[in-house]
């Protein structure tokens, strides 16, 4: 049985994430410490990533009896940092994202895109209080994909 | 009531306690912990290192915040100095 379009999304972003490795265009090494919606994590383990899937809104591809939907599904993508002796770590991931997310942003599976497009979404860095040593940024992402009517698969 | 004698004797025993030394080139002994405690970002917890320092708030009298202090050959920025209100101060570390 095929995958849901939403889960080969998801997969594709988790497996774009482990690129960040500290080399060439990336600056940050997250060291494979990229996962499917883990919600805790270690300090030891940082810096990592966590990929949310969101909402997704669908809308008919015409106004007649369309058999096909477009959906636009919100990702966010949680990036964890040991801030250090500077608050500078967690930009710097924020920018590894992106540049990870702009090498195909049609997150193409074997030839095959996933996605119709991306944009950009909502940005944010974290650094609370009792945050202690670690600090956190969210990469909002916008995937338009297209489905056939009740048909997650394709 | 808690006098300065007993906690030289809580803080300065021997058996427990750290030496301190601060940039302003003070030396203070205290119990040092290096636990951790869970923070929450983006609906993430992130089990985060908090070390602190607790020792005589009157030890501590010219530490400010952003002073760096070393402990066990670790050079920690002291981010909080919290006082308990019983003449014990619990100064809050930061790698």
């Amino acid at each position: 049985m095929a995958d849901s379009k939403r889960q080969k999304i998801v997969d594709a972003v988790i497996a774009r994430m482990k690129l960040i490795n500290g080399a060439g265009s990336y600056t940050t090494d997250v060291n494979d410490h990229v996962e499917d919606s883990r919600t805790n994590w270690q300090e030891d383990e940082l810096p990592a990533i966590s990929v949310f899937d969101g909402d997704a809104a669908s809308n008919l591809t015409s106004p007649a009896e369309a058999k096909s939907d477009v959906h636009e599904m919100s990702i966010l993508i949680k990036g964890f940092t040991v801030q250090g002796t500077t608050a500078a770590a967690c930009r710097t991931l924020m920018k590894d994202i992106l540049t990870a997310i702009r090498q195909d942003t049609k997150w193409i599976v074997s030839g095959v895109p996933t996605a119709m497009q991306t944009r950009p979404g909502r940005e944010a860095i974290s650094r609370e209080k009792d945050s202690f040593e670690v600090e956190g940024c969210e990469v909002e992402i916008i995937v338009q994909y297209i489905t056939q009517k009740f048909n997650a698969e394709s | 009531m808690i006098g300065d004698d007993d906690l030289d004797a809580i803080f300065a025993s021997g058996d427990f306690d750290e030496e301190a030394t601060f940039s302003n080139g003070l030396i203070v002994r205290g119990w040092f912990t290096d636990g951790s405690d869970a923070t929450v970002m983006y609906n993430v917890a992130i089990e985060a290192n908090k070390p602190s320092l607790i020792c005589k708030t009157d030890d501590i009298a010219s530490v400010r915040s952003r002073m760096t202090v070393t402990i066990r050959s670790v050079v920690y920025t002291a981010e909080r100095i919290e006082k308990t209100g019983t003449g014990v101060s619990v100064v809050h570390l930061k790698t």
